[in-house]
């Protein structure tokens, strides 16, 4: 059998993974350092100078988790804010069609590259290893961007609801720029629109006690969450299911509520933080989580868990495929593809569950 | 078919606890491994689980069950809204009861030790 040995790719990027986490020190000093001079600049200069401000920050606390990722924030931020400028001006519906597929192109090609390569380079180079040819995959360790998906989602938005002709471009790129690094909620969401938070970073903002109040309360609920709830249940989770060699069905099911009570905690707690500092700062996100585990059926808990989410897949890929209007198994193939990126679209699921499959197989 | 609420969540959680389960399989035969152990009622036995809450003192167990009845309990109450606006309508000193709870929950059974990312980081 021949043996072919090749290369495939020498990209290799580690994380330096200096992590500013909601519930670290670090975070708490840069919040409480920024809040102050956030309403300072707010109030003795402009609305340009604030967002400034607001951009520079967020850049410094994504720069705190991968300084090299910061250029495709703004690479992004670019893209989409031109497209939607020339969007405005182009009147020529084929010329409008092509910059929309460039826009996404572009940023699909991004998160596409980022989140999936590792996983279809070794799945390929074990299916290959099927038909006895060696790809020798010279380990690519291409470190997924924190947050990647979020604002890609948020920017592929902008430019669809402009060609759509639901929202007016901005003409100032400092807001926009703004909108897509606002640092509370580009790691881990909520998804925005621009119809919602981009309009008000264009506004004076006047501090609001009550709001803060709010948003404090927000927050202590949502790290009451995850300091108690996610990352104590998370470490029971992890002892079950790390004791794989004497399984019994209890110790799966208890750690698959442990693990349930923890994802949700975590990523629950996470949005009503970055909801809480939010509001802290005037600005009002959407929300993300509506108690889901009492959902009285399947349905209701797809619309009370990451709502930035489920709404974006309704309005962006379910509705333009059809949604319920057509027929019944044209119905069902759209529910399934959307479901289908949103159950696997983590590269964690993907990687446990096919990434072996060639392997099992053999 | 409409069923009793008091029937239905239990039922939607206990599917969704399922849906959980391949996020944490290794490969597909691990999956197929865990779907048998859970179908094998042979194989239940609490021995597994109290080896795995071994790094934990019973004190601190039976805490952090009572705490988490009690967050699924506000969650219920709750009702749809978020936690600001629940705690608003409290009165005052039932507001800051739980503004203490909170804090103390947060001081005596936070984990601090370990420091796992949002596990959505990875999304």
């Amino acid at each position: 059998m021949n043996e072919w040995l090749i290369s495939l790719s020498a990209v290799s990027l580690t994380s330096s993974s200096q992590q500013m986490l909601f519930n670290s020190v670090t975070f708490l000093l840069f919040f409480t350092v920024f809040f102050i001079l956030y309403w300072a600049v707010n109030n003795k200069l402009n609305v340009t100078a604030r967002n400034a401000f607001t951009i520079v920050s967020s850049y410094l606390f994504y720069g705190w988790w991968d300084w090299r990722f910061l250029s495709l924030i703004a690479f992004s931020s670019v893209v989409d804010f031109s497209i939607g400028l020339a969007l405005k001006k182009q009147e020529k519906k084929r010329l409008r069609k092509v910059l929309l597929y460039l826009s996404v192109t572009v940023n699909l090609g991004i998160l596409a590259t980022f989140k999936y390569f590792n996983f279809f380079i070794e799945s390929l180079t074990e299916f290959a290893q099927h038909f006895s040819v060696h790809l020798n995959s010279s380990t690519l360790n291409i470190v997924l961007p924190v947050g990647i998906s979020f604002y890609t989602f948020q920017t592929l938005s902008y430019t669809i609801d402009i060609y759509r002709k639901r929202l007016n471009p901005t003409q100032n790129v400092i807001s926009f720029f703004a909108f897509v690094s606002f640092f509370p909620q580009l790691v881990a969401g909520p998804i925005e629109r621009a119809s919602n938070l981009l309009r008000q970073f264009e506004g004076k903002k006047k501090f609001n006690y009550n709001l803060c109040i709010q948003g404090l309360r927000l927050t202590l609920w949502g790290l009451f969450k995850k300091v108690v709830i996610a990352d104590n249940f998370g470490v029971l989770a992890d002892s079950l299911f790390a004791t794989s060699d004497s399984y019994s069905g209890v110790s799966i099911l208890a750690g698959s509520l442990f693990f349930a009570l923890q994802i949700y905690a975590d990523f629950s707690g996470y949005s009503d933080i970055a909801i809480g500092i939010s509001k802290c700062l005037g600005y009002e996100l959407k929300a993300n989580f509506r108690t889901p585990y009492f959902a009285k059926s399947l349905d209701e808990f797809w619309q009370r868990w990451h709502i930035s989410l489920s709404t974006w897949f309704r309005d962006y890929v379910y509705i333009p495929l059809g949604g319920n209007r057509k027929n019944p198994s044209r119905v069902h193939f759209n529910i399934f593809t959307t479901f289908f990126y949103q159950y696997f679209g983590t590269e964690k699921i993907l990687h446990s569950l096919f990434g072996e499959y060639y392997t099992d197989w053999r | 078919m409409k069923l009793n609420k008091w029937l239905a969540w239990p039922l939607v959680m206990g599917l969704v606890v399922l849906f959980w389960i391949p996020f944490r399989a290794e490969s597909t035969s691990h999956l197929f491994e865990m779907t048998r152990s859970i179908t094998d009622l042979s194989s239940y036995s609490i021995g597994t689980i109290s080896t795995a809450i071994e790094s934990y003192s019973m004190n601190r167990f039976v805490a952090l069950i009572v705490v988490s009845i009690l967050f699924l309990a506000v969650e219920w109450n709750m009702n749809l809204v978020n936690f600001s606006n629940w705690i608003e309508q409290k009165s005052n000193p039932v507001r800051v009861m739980n503004y203490y709870a909170l804090l103390f929950s947060i001081l005596i059974l936070g984990n601090f030790t370990v420091k796992p990312s949002f596990i959505y980081f990875q999304f």
